[in-house]
């Protein structure tokens, strides 16, 4: 029953919190947005006062009076000071990092404010991460959420406490934050038979065009002028004479099955269809060969290196989101 | 930097600096507290550095219960040997000084160091019930900054910065000076909720009710101050600054002691009454007494009214109080040079008693002597000269009168003493021809100080003498006034630092050079100030100012004062802090610029002040006042050679407002 209870009022606080502090892609922390109350360190300071207020009045001591006062009147400051250290604070979303959908991925926010105010160690709280602390005693500071990106897609950041109980532990202030930032993950590589086109089509057909060239030793290609480097072996020597300095380009044939297709993964769902593609991206990355990637709405022209790997992972991560 | 798992704050590990810091702080306690605890706790206090030192070298655990226990059980015995065996005040904060030093060995998370630090605020507090002098104010602030500065390093984990500790804790304390300046002045002064035995309220200080050899020479060697008095009206002659405080009138042959003392102070024969004022000047004055512990109050000859609460004037010419003197106490009196006194035949006798044993040459010496004298008034004047005459010597430092016969050792032997062997005897000598007599012990003189217009009354002035019935009335017969006619006119110092130095201790003589001497009354005069001030303020003055200002004082106004107080307090420490932005007024132009903003909508991206000025001219075809405005304005912004034309503006903005209005209309 009183279970039941509870968890009716931590669904009602829920949506109410929810409905008070929505998300935004920036978020300026003022009187709205903070809560503020003692800490149980705060309390038990009180209850310091308050003894001291009695030995001042069976003692009849006059300066414990002024200790006690100050002591109380010190909490009452402490709830400014720490107030101070939220207000005015601006969290906006930065750039996230692309991860294998598994990993941790990190959110950067950004932590502004007008003025230069020592703010102390501001604490983001979530049961994903534990603690975050970050210090800021400058006009801004950047701090990273590490959030394990469960699924392929995007990562948010789920709503998440920021507290600050600077400068004494007395009193607490705190927030809660649901910020639009997102990291990316891609799906997690997973192997699938890929159906070949060569398999399908008329042989023939198979222009060569189609093929595109692998620096190789196989076949003699083209000439090419000289470049440093390039083995004497190959120099072209009747081009030697004209007083041109050329070498013999030499290559190897490549299929076209390096163009990888969504279309090359029948009946599966398309979730399991960006796995496989991001399982033979990898492969190919291994490699060193070329690749491309045609899926619906994009073709990505094959390429290679890691820029090129990224920029097809962000691709498969952002399928469907963007 | 990310923790996994969140760790509630109290259960965090400390950091080396917040380690460092609560050390500093035990230091600064243990240096505080150093002259009201017994001297080995130094060794206590060596183990927690030792300890607290091992742990900053990294071997970060709480020591082993074999150490810590038998370190306690020796702390417990080493207390209760030392002699605050029994329940007071003292052992009790022996107590807490030994827990708040062995507390710290085990704090190694931050719900330790704060307890630590708490145990610290409240051992400030109780600093005070020991010294409430400026001074003692002065530490108690220093001992609350060190505080503050360690619960900062202890919450702060591995953040610590000094100056950032240095500046919040300076900011909490100055900020929070004026809700404990209106706490002081109004918070009602409550009467102690429940009674506490004097035994717990700290040592008794000053005079005591027993005058035993000895005790008076003892006091004499401390600067300390006893009171202050402030006279309305002319002080009276130098030679009459005899403060009487006790009358001691029971002698057991070693020690005169009080028969109205601190058990019975009230305790009196039924039929006895107060003396009656007599002729002769009255002196009025206000008398601020620093804690004795005991509960009679000081006096000019002869008492005949007390104006303090529970006092009242005895009928042996004293004045007691039904508490003891546990703080600054003031109270005002008035004395008269003459009173005509009852006859009391009870109260006579018991001045008469003398031990049946012990003295006996002096006695066969006083009757011998009292034979030849012819009246009573005759044989007082006959040992005064007896004095002068014989080669009695006036010193602190007197040889030890040890047994029965003490008094006869003196008197016939040695005749080294101090006033109160000169007293005794005498009284003695009185007692024993059937005289009555009795000891009065106090002080005798004191100093002027100018800047305070008071007189200052030390330790060093303790002094103790004999009070004869003649003639149907009391009279001081000061029998020092024999031995050492300078001590009426001089404090004791003044006269010793001349003739005899030797006597005075070191502390007492480096008070006599003339700077020194001037800078102490200074500072006394500082005290006094502060105690007239500070520690004996009522709340009658504050709920006076109140009544008059807001009607009569009722709990509902005063809380609702009190929020109105911290209303403004936030406001002021909002603006201080920035956390309430203080808008800037702009200068011109860019002011107007703005307002036309507010009243015609802003620009567009890009839109320069002319293509504005002719949007806002078509869109408002009557307000003709903006193109000379705008012109002027965009002058003014492109071209720093012309100043702005003010009066132009101002008449501008008033064509402007007039053509709005005239639209309006």
């Amino acid at each position: 029953m009183i279970s039941r209870l509870r968890r009716k009022f931590k669904n009602n606080m829920t949506q109410w919190v929810e409905k008070r502090l929505p998300q935004l892609p920036s978020v300026t922390l003022n009187q709205s947005r903070i809560f503020i109350v003692p800490t149980r360190q705060g309390l038990v300071l009180l209850i310091v006062a308050l003894l001291v207020l009695l030995l001042a009045i069976n003692f009849e001591s006059a300066l414990n009076y002024a200790l006690a006062f100050w002591l109380i009147a010190m909490l009452w400051v402490a709830v400014h000071l720490t107030y101070r250290n939220l207000s005015g604070l601006t969290l906006s979303a930065q750039a996230g990092t692309l991860v294998q959908a598994g990993d941790k991925a990190e959110v950067t926010l950004q932590l502004q404010s007008v003025r230069a105010t020592q703010r102390g160690v501001l604490e983001f709280i979530h049961e994903e991460w534990g603690s975050v602390h970050a210090e800021m005693s400058a006009k801004r500071t950047e701090v990273v959420l590490p959030i394990e990106a469960v699924n392929r897609g995007p990562v948010v950041p789920p709503r998440f406490r920021i507290e600050s109980r600077y400068p004494f532990g007395l009193i607490v202030a705190w927030s809660h934050v649901s910020i639009d930032a997102r990291a990316w993950a891609y799906p997690a590589p997973i192997r699938q038979d890929r159906v070949s086109f060569a398999a399908e089509g008329d042989e023939d057909e198979q222009s060569l065009d189609d093929h595109f060239y692998k620096e190789g030793s196989e076949d003699f290609h083209s000439l090419r002028a000289y470049q440093p480097g390039d083995p004497i072996k190959r120099l072209h020597w009747p081009g030697f004479s004209r007083d041109q300095l050329l070498v013999k380009s030499f290559s190897d044939y490549q299929s076209s099955d390096e163009f990888i297709d969504w279309e090359q993964f029948p009946g599966l769902s398309a979730e399991s269809r960006l796995a496989a593609i991001a399982f033979f991206c990898q492969e190919f990355y291994d490699r060193g060969q070329p690749f491309g990637v045609s899926m619906p709405g994009t073709v990505i022209e094959p390429g290679k290196g890691v820029e090129h790997l990224t920029r097809v992972r962000r691709l498969l991560a952002e399928y469907g989101y963007v | 930097m990310s923790d996994l798992h969140y760790l509630s704050p109290y259960k965090r590990v400390i950091s080396q600096s917040a380690i460092r810091a609560l050390l500093a702080v035990q230091l600064l306690m243990y240096l505080v507290f150093l002259p009201y605890m017994p001297s080995w706790f130094l060794l206590v206090f060596i183990l927690v550095i030792f300890w607290r030192w091992r742990v900053l070298r990294g071997q970060l655990r709480k020591p082993p219960l074999w150490l810590v226990l038998p370190v306690l059980v020796a702390g417990v015995l080493g207390i209760v040997a030392s002699g605050f065996n029994r329940y007071s005040l003292d052992s009790a904060v022996a107590f807490c000084l030994l827990g708040y030093f062995m507390k710290s060995l085990e704090v190694l998370r931050r719900r330790d160091g704060v307890f630590q630090i708490y145990l610290g605020l409240f051992l400030s507090g109780v600093y005070l019930l020991y010294r409430y002098d400026p001074l003692g104010a002065v530490f108690m602030v220093l001992l609350l900054m060190a505080n503050l500065i360690a619960l900062q390093a202890v919450t702060s984990e591995l953040h610590f910065r000094w100056r950032y500790a240095v500046k919040q804790s300076s900011i909490m304390l100055i900020a929070a000076i004026p809700v404990m300046i209106a706490g002081y002045l109004f918070f009602p002064r409550i009467p102690p909720l429940w009674n506490i035995p004097n035994d717990e309220r700290g040592a008794q200080t000053g005079m005591s009710d027993e005058l035993r050899p000895g005790s008076v020479s003892d006091l004499a060697q401390s600067t300390e101050p006893a009171f202050r008095v402030q006279f309305d009206g002319d002080l009276p002659p130098r030679d009459q600054w005899y403060w009487r405080g006790n009358t001691l009138s029971e002698f057991d042959g070693d020690t005169w002691r009080a028969r109205y003392n601190g058990r019975n102070p009230f305790a009196w024969p039924r039929n006895s009454q107060l003396p009656d004022l007599g002729q002769g000047d009255q002196y009025s004055y206000t008398v601020v007494m620093e804690k004795t512990g005991q509960r009679w109050l000081y006096f000019l000859d002869w008492p005949v009214t007390i104006n303090a609460d529970d006092a009242r004037v005895l009928p042996d010419a004293r004045a007691s109080r039904q508490g003891p003197v546990n703080n600054v106490f003031r109270y005002s009196a008035v004395s008269a040079e003459t009173v005509r006194w009852r006859d009391s035949s009870a109260l006579l006798s018991n001045n008469r008693a003398l031990p049946t044993s012990g003295n006996q040459q002096l006695r066969v010496w006083a009757a011998e002597r009292y034979q030849q004298a012819e009246s009573d008034q005759a044989f007082v004047a006959d040992l005064l000269g007896f004095i002068r005459q014989q080669d009695f010597y006036y010193t602190l430092r007197p040889p030890q009168y040890l047994g029965s016969d003490s008094i006869e050792n003196f008197w016939l032997g040695e005749r080294r003493g101090f006033c109160e062997h000169y007293a005794s005897a005498l009284t003695f000598i009185m007692r024993s021809v059937g005289i009555p007599a009795r000891i009065v012990g106090g002080y005798l003189g004191g100093t002027y100080v100018p800047a305070g217009d008071y007189i200052q009354v030390r330790q060093l002035e303790a002094h103790a003498w004999v009070e004869v019935w003649l003639e149907g009335g009391w009279r001081r017969v000061d029998p020092t006034a024999a031995v050492a006619p300078g001590r009426v006119e001089m404090n004791l110092d003044e006269l010793f630092m001349a003739s005899q130095p030797d006597d005075l201790s070191v502390g007492t003589r480096i008070g006599q050079v003339a700077l020194i001497n001037r800078l102490t009354m200074m500072w006394d005069s500082l005290n006094y100030q502060w105690q007239v001030m500070v520690l004996d303020y009522n709340n009658d003055q504050a709920v006076g100012w109140f009544s008059s200002n807001f009607g009569e004082f009722s709990p509902l106004k005063a809380v609702l004062a009190l929020f109105a107080l911290l209303a403004v307090l936030a406001l002021i420490i909002g603006f201080a802090l920035g956390i309430i932005p203080i808008p800037k007024v702009r200068p011109e132009p860019y002011r107007s610029v703005a307002r036309l903003k507010r009243l015609y909508g802003a620009r567009f991206d890009g839109e320069t002040l002319r293509q504005y000025q002719q949007r806002l001219l078509a869109s408002h075809p009557q307000h003709h006042a903006l193109k000379p405005l705008l012109d002027l304005l965009e002058r003014s912004l492109y071209d720093p050679a012309t100043d702005l034309d003010r009066a132009l503006l101002r008449k501008f903005w008033q064509d402007l407002k007039q053509q709005q209005s005239g639209r309006q209309r």
